[in-house]
């Protein structure tokens, strides 16, 4: 039996067993998560180490090879790729793999236009699927129902990790349909589909721009919805508007309450990046909890090299250790916070509330910002 | 999914870079996916002497960028200018269904030359 069980979790094993096992992980205490978590990233640094020479270069320059990744305070130095990397024509030295054995790409395309692609070979998306399945069983608990996609379709726009996000989403239910096409969205149509599934549960899925603008038709029409017990509102993508303007969360939350008739505890946003096999999906109070198959760190963003405490704002940096294919050890370009733990929280694992894409970004905005850029210059 | 000159063109690019001082720029974008070709051409007597990219998007387009240059170099302007879009795919060689707007962004890059673009 021991044979077996080592067997399984050795070297890189232990992290394909790990993604299917989101709510084991989440069950552990805190502290032995963060030793299992450690473990994880420390054989997918060494794995990086040897099957990539540009990043091997960089964590020589570090001084830090694998035999020195000792304590989880030697996690800070291991070197950060930033995303702007992935946009760049240099792109293939990020590749721990050939190009051959990559079986996906997936892009996220903001305001600039310019697409940072995010290449993953057959074991990345293995683990991709089952942690991203493993999440959304873990906090929207969905098996049945009906969504109503206030977005694209896949078909529409692939590749684009947005939509390819939420559209797995849909294996999960009884039907869906997505009500954006041509850039787009005709409200009355998304009206009378929610009011044809009279024998599912309905749920709304999209970026919080297009489900805010369905609101603002019913408001506009003084259309008031009940959707059901169970519906949930599920967002992704930013909540900055292409204009620069900010959606209130707390107002969303209400007007969905007020004309969907579904409570605050059953908006659900996600947070996800195309560059990661994470995301961080919020509980019914409104926490988001990142994947625990991945470690997060705030950083300083005066000092890239500090830990800012709890509560404090500063970088996002991911350890990801779920992706063969490049290595999943980010710089974001996104301002968040760690979050405590809220009293009587059974998880373990990191919390995360995002603020602001960094000011010194080169890039306003995500996929989401870039649709409704397009949406309102086809209404004008 | 990758075939071996994709790969082969997308890991050890040969002609990455810009001309200083180009007699032909060519440039396309797909409004779609947001996959993005820039190729710089200097032009002696006729004959294309370099072409250099700059490119963004998905592997199979930074690749394209690669074959286009090679293809183009030491070749007669007016050749390329009569390349057909079946000479420009069979220099891209096998594509799968999702690869094949690279074929698009190829000629209508190549479409842009003009025996007269030079001055």
């Amino acid at each position: 039996m021991n044979e077996i069980v080592n067997k399984l979790t050795n070297n890189t094993d232990l992290i394909r067993l790990a993604n299917g096992a989101v709510s084991q992980l989440f069950a552990l205490s805190d502290e032995d998560l963060a030793t299992f978590q450690f473990e994880m990233i420390k054989r997918s640094y060494a794995y990086h180490f040897e099957n990539n020479a540009f990043y091997r270069d960089l964590a020589v320059c570090a001084d830090l090879t694998p035999d020195a990744l000792l304590t989880e305070a030697d996690l800070a130095k291991i070197p950060l790729i930033p995303v702007s990397a992935y946009k760049g024509q240099d792109s293939h030295r990020l590749l721990s793999v050939g190009l051959t054995e990559v079986e996906h790409e997936m892009r996220s395309t903001g305001t600039s236009g310019v697409p940072s692609v995010a290449r993953r070979c057959t074991t990345t998306v293995d683990g991709g699927v089952q942690s991203v399945y493993g999440m959304y069983r873990e906090f929207l608990g969905i098996s049945k129902g009906a969504g109503l996609y206030l977005c694209p379709s896949t078909e529409e726009i692939p590749e684009m990790g947005m939509i390819k996000a939420l559209n797995m989403l849909a294996g999960l239910l009884d039907t869906h349909r997505f009500m954006v096409r041509n850039e787009q969205m005709i409200p009355e149509d998304a009206v009378a589909q929610l009011k044809e599934w009279d024998t599912f549960t309905r749920h709304i899925i999209g970026p919080p721009f297009l489900i805010h603008r369905f609101i603002s038709f019913l408001k506009a029409t003084n259309t008031k919805l009940k959707l059901d017990p169970g519906s949930l509102i599920i967002t992704l993508g930013g909540w900055k508007r292409f204009s620069g303007a900010m959606i209130s969360r707390v107002e969303f939350n209400q007007e969905c309450e007020e004309w969907l008739g579904v409570p605050t505890q059953n908006v659900r946003d996600i947070y996800a990046l195309v560059e990661s096999n994470i995301v961080a999906i919020e509980d019914e109070h409104g926490v988001k909890h990142v994947s625990p198959t991945a470690r997060i760190s705030v950083r300083d963003q005066n000092d890239l090299s500090r830990e800012m405490p709890l509560g404090k704002p500063g970088q996002l940096a991911i350890y990801d250790p779920t992706n063969f294919t490049v290595p999943g050890f980010l710089l974001t370009e996104d301002i968040v916070t760690q979050e405590p733990k809220r009293d009587g929280d059974t998880r373990s694992g990191q919390r995360i509330k995002y603020i602001m894409r960094a000011p010194v970004s080169t890039e306003f905005g995500c996929c989401a910002v870039n649709l409704e850029k397009k949406m309102d210059a086809q209404d004008a | 999914m990758f075939s071996a000159r994709i790969a082969e063109n997308f890991t050890s690019p040969t002609h990455g870079g810009e001309l200083a001082d180009p007699q032909i720029v060519l440039e396309n974008k797909d409004p779609v996916c947001g996959d993005q070709i820039r190729i710089s051409i200097a032009v002696d007597d006729g004959s294309i002497t370099q072409a250099r990219f700059r490119a963004w998007g998905c592997a199979t387009s930074l690749a394209t960028a690669n074959i286009l240059c090679v293809w183009m170099e030491g070749k007669q302007l007016a050749d390329c200018v009569a390349a057909t879009p079946e000479e420009l795919a069979e220099q891209l060689g096998t594509l799968t269904p999702e690869q094949r707007h690279c074929h698009e962004i190829a000629v209508n890059l190549v479409a842009q030359l003009q025996p007269e673009s030079v001055a």
